[in-house]
């Protein structure tokens, strides 16, 4: 599989990284979720953006076939590892696609390395979360199978399709809560205040199913973004997994505005 | 019918290089199993197979559009035979 090499606090490893359409003109980078992995993409809307644009996607650091890392899930490292890979990409600018917690990491991305960014597409920005997460170490396949179950359909039928899926994505769960720095990265995260939104200068995208439990977010942070544009789509917080082309064609719509 | 038998041996020999040879035995793979259902493929291991078929087939295979146009649930019940049926007609239409 194609990858970049990353090096953190002197731990060296791999970023996976997949490519379509390596001839367009403009490059657009997508970033998955937490507990997710580039596939989200992949199987989904990326055919469909790749038809007008260059689609980087990569796994994040410990997802998918990225190398597991001990720390860094904080988001001004994951936007360094986003960093690494437009460097890598050769893009001098380029679009920005993220969902959930990717929508997190590429607004903070937009906000730290402006110049570089053409236009974001924030899919799904999630509220902080409320419940205090446990201790590390303390983490069991009963506390994995309840945050499984609690998921919106969409996301959940993606995490749990196969018996080897479930065991692979307990695994991943598993290791970041108990092994890695996630707790304490999640804990010490400040949520983005109107301020740090009015560091966003590229034009953006707030992109939402119309029933996604998402949507308190979307009203939290709309009148904080000074260039934006909101859509909605049919369905839950895994909407454009669903809702690929139709998803993708609002998306190409906005990017080519 | 030959061609069939040829792109279904392909598709094996690809599945058999993604889940690994040492684990590929505990699986059946019959041109009517399914990717997520009997061979237990994860979503991200179902990448790895579209990019080895584009490698191997070229521009003439759009695998991974194919596969995004495919609702969760038809993707959670795809079959090798769907993926040799959509690979034959891409090559009869080369």
């Amino acid at each position: 599989m194609p990858a970049i090499e990353i090096t953190y606090r002197g731990q060296k490893g791999e970023i996976h990284i997949q490519e379509l359409n390596p001839g367009a003109t403009d490059t657009i980078v997508l970033v998955h979720g937490m507990f997710g992995n580039l596939s989200q993409f992949y199987l989904t809307i990326a055919p469909f953006l790749a038809r007008e644009f260059r689609v980087l996607m990569y796994d994040l650091r410990s997802h998918g076939r990225s190398t597991c890392f001990k720390t860094g899930f904080d988001l001004n490292t994951l936007s360094e590892d986003l960093n690494r890979v437009i460097i890598e990409s050769g893009a001098e600018k380029c679009h920005l696609l993220g969902f959930s917690y990717g929508a997190l990491i590429v607004l903070k991305y937009a906000m730290r390395f402006g110049e570089k960014v053409n236009k974001v597409i924030a899919l799904e920005i999630p509220p902080r979360h409320t419940l205090p997460f446990k201790d590390k170490g303390t983490y069991t396949f009963d506390d994995f199978w309840a945050f499984a179950l609690s998921l919106p359909p969409h996301v959940r039928d993606n995490f749990l399709r196969s018996k080897r899926q479930v065991k692979n994505t307990y695994n991943l769960y598993e290791n970041i809560f108990n092994n890695t720095s996630f707790v304490e990265d999640m804990n010490n995260e400040k949520e983005f205040s109107s301020s740090d939104y009015t560091l966003v200068q590229a034009p953006v995208q707030l992109f939402f199913g119309d029933h996604s439990i998402c949507l308190p977010e979307l009203e939290r942070v709309k009148n904080w973004i000074n260039k934006k544009t909101i859509s909605f789509e049919q369905g839950d917080h895994g909407f454009f997994m669903h809702r690929c082309e139709q998803s993708a064609n609002k998306m190409i719509e906005f990017l080519q505005r | 019918m030959k061609e069939q038998t040829e792109i279904f041996k392909k598709v094996k020999e690809l599945i058999t290089e993604v889940i690994g040879a040492e684990f590929i035995e505990e699986y059946t793979v019959e041109m009517e199993s399914t990717l997520t259902g009997d061979l237990e493929m994860e979503s991200i291991e179902i990448v790895e197979l579209s990019e080895k078929i584009k490698k191997h087939y070229g521009g003439a295979v759009s695998f991974s559009e194919w596969m995004a146009k495919l609702s969760l649930e038809q993707l959670i019940n795809l079959s090798i035979k769907d993926i040799v049926t959509y690979i034959e007609g891409c090559l009869q239409l080369k």
